[in-house]
């Protein structure tokens, strides 16, 4: 049993049991926790890239859809802009490596699934994402089509 | 259910020497499985399904009522109860032949994650601090991540199986794992514990969990 309250108090067990804001605020807290002192890095990316993947259901679940993965990019780095604006977390130089290394989990090479629970077609109207992904397949063709 | 630990350390030196050569690795982690230790009991929570929705990747309704009902195919058979002449007293329930019944491998995987998320939680870290999750990534190696709020992060990676053994496949896994981990360490050098956590899946639905700890100092 105690086990079990443990569980429930943690950012983990908010997120689990779908209490996203809650969740949310409880990630930012462990990430400020981790890049401040003796925190660990590993322990601070790893809360970024969760916030990251709470804010990504929480567009899904409020039906959000975005015209272009730029726009999505941007909605997705002004909202973590802003948590951290209100949990008054100043780390301008990891937010842009963490920020960098979810995008490009977001984004794998602009195609193949996203590494979050959410995949970035769900989020994309839909002739965004297949042209999307059109665009990039022509990009890593290397056939010389002269020859 | 049973557990066995299994505890192995290696400094980050040595991991590293022993990830060019990923036999000798291997071999090493087979090694220290095949030691005999006497299991400990661990009761298993009554609340397993609340488990298995905290720790699994997939949803299920009643991961452990999949499982109950696949061995109860299986021991009516007729293979566990025959006359002396060898005749099956019970008729088969589903089919005909033992390979035809397969147990659901979604319930089994999200069991053994459940179970070792369970025992993970009753697990402490370097400072005698106990560990809790930290996060479960998504399609992506380790399964899951505890820490202990003190800098020791834990590592884990689950396999769960019906069948008798596990400990090959956790060799395996545990090569990867290993290597994450010792990427990790290079760029932040917090104290790094991997959990390899094999979960065999007993008829009547009970379990034997295996557990290899290796430290990396």
């Amino acid at each position: 049993m105690n086990n079990q309250i443990i569980l429930e108090d943690t950012a983990y067990g908010l997120k689990r049991r779908g209490e996203f804001d809650r969740a949310l605020l409880a990630y930012a807290k462990e990430y400020r926790r981790n890049t401040q002192g003796e925190g660990s890095r590993y322990l601070a990316r790893l809360c970024f890239e969760q916030m990251v993947d709470i804010i990504l259901i929480k567009y899904l679940r409020d039906q959000l859809r975005f015209d272009t993965s730029v726009s999505l990019l941007n909605t997705l780095r002004d909202d973590l802009e802003q948590i951290f604006e209100e949990m008054q977390i100043r780390d301008a130089e990891d937010f842009h490596e963490f920020f960098n290394r979810s995008r490009k989990k977001l984004f794998p090479r602009g195609r193949g699934k996203s590494a979050f629970s959410v995949d970035r077609n769900q989020l994309l109207t839909p002739r965004v994402a297949e042209f999307e992904d059109m665009h990039a397949m022509v990009k890593d063709d290397k056939t010389d089509y002269k020859t | 259910m049973e557990v066995y630990e299994y505890n192995l350390s290696f400094s980050s030196s040595q991991l590293g020497r022993l990830l060019n050569d990923k036999t000798d690795l291997r071999y090493r982690l087979r090694r220290e499985l095949k030691k005999a230790y006497f299991p400990t009991k661990l009761a298993t929570p009554s609340t397993l399904q609340y488990y298995v929705d905290m720790y699994g990747e997939q949803v299920t309704v009643n991961a452990e009522a999949d499982l109950a009902r696949y061995f109860k195919f299986q021991s009516s058979r007729g293979f566990g109860a025959t006359t002396l002449g060898g005749i099956p007293t019970v008729v088969p329930l589903l089919a005909t032949h033992p390979g035809d019944v397969k147990p659901s491998n979604t319930a089994i995987s999200v069991l053994a994650e459940g179970i070792a998320g369970f025992y993970m939680g009753t697990k402490a870290g370097h400072t005698g601090y106990r560990l809790f999750p930290a996060a479960r990534l998504v399609g992506e190696a380790p399964d899951l991540v505890f820490e202990d709020g003190r800098s020791t992060i834990a590592l884990i990676q689950v396999k769960g199986t019906q069948e008798p053994d596990v400990k090959g496949r956790m060799a395996d896994s545990g090569i990867p794992l290993l290597q994450y981990a010792a990427n990790e360490k290079h760029y932040d050098p917090s104290s790094y514990i991997c959990f390899v956590i094999g979960v065999i899946i007993v008829p009547s639905v009970d379990f034997q969990l295996h557990s290899l700890r290796i430290e990396i100092l």
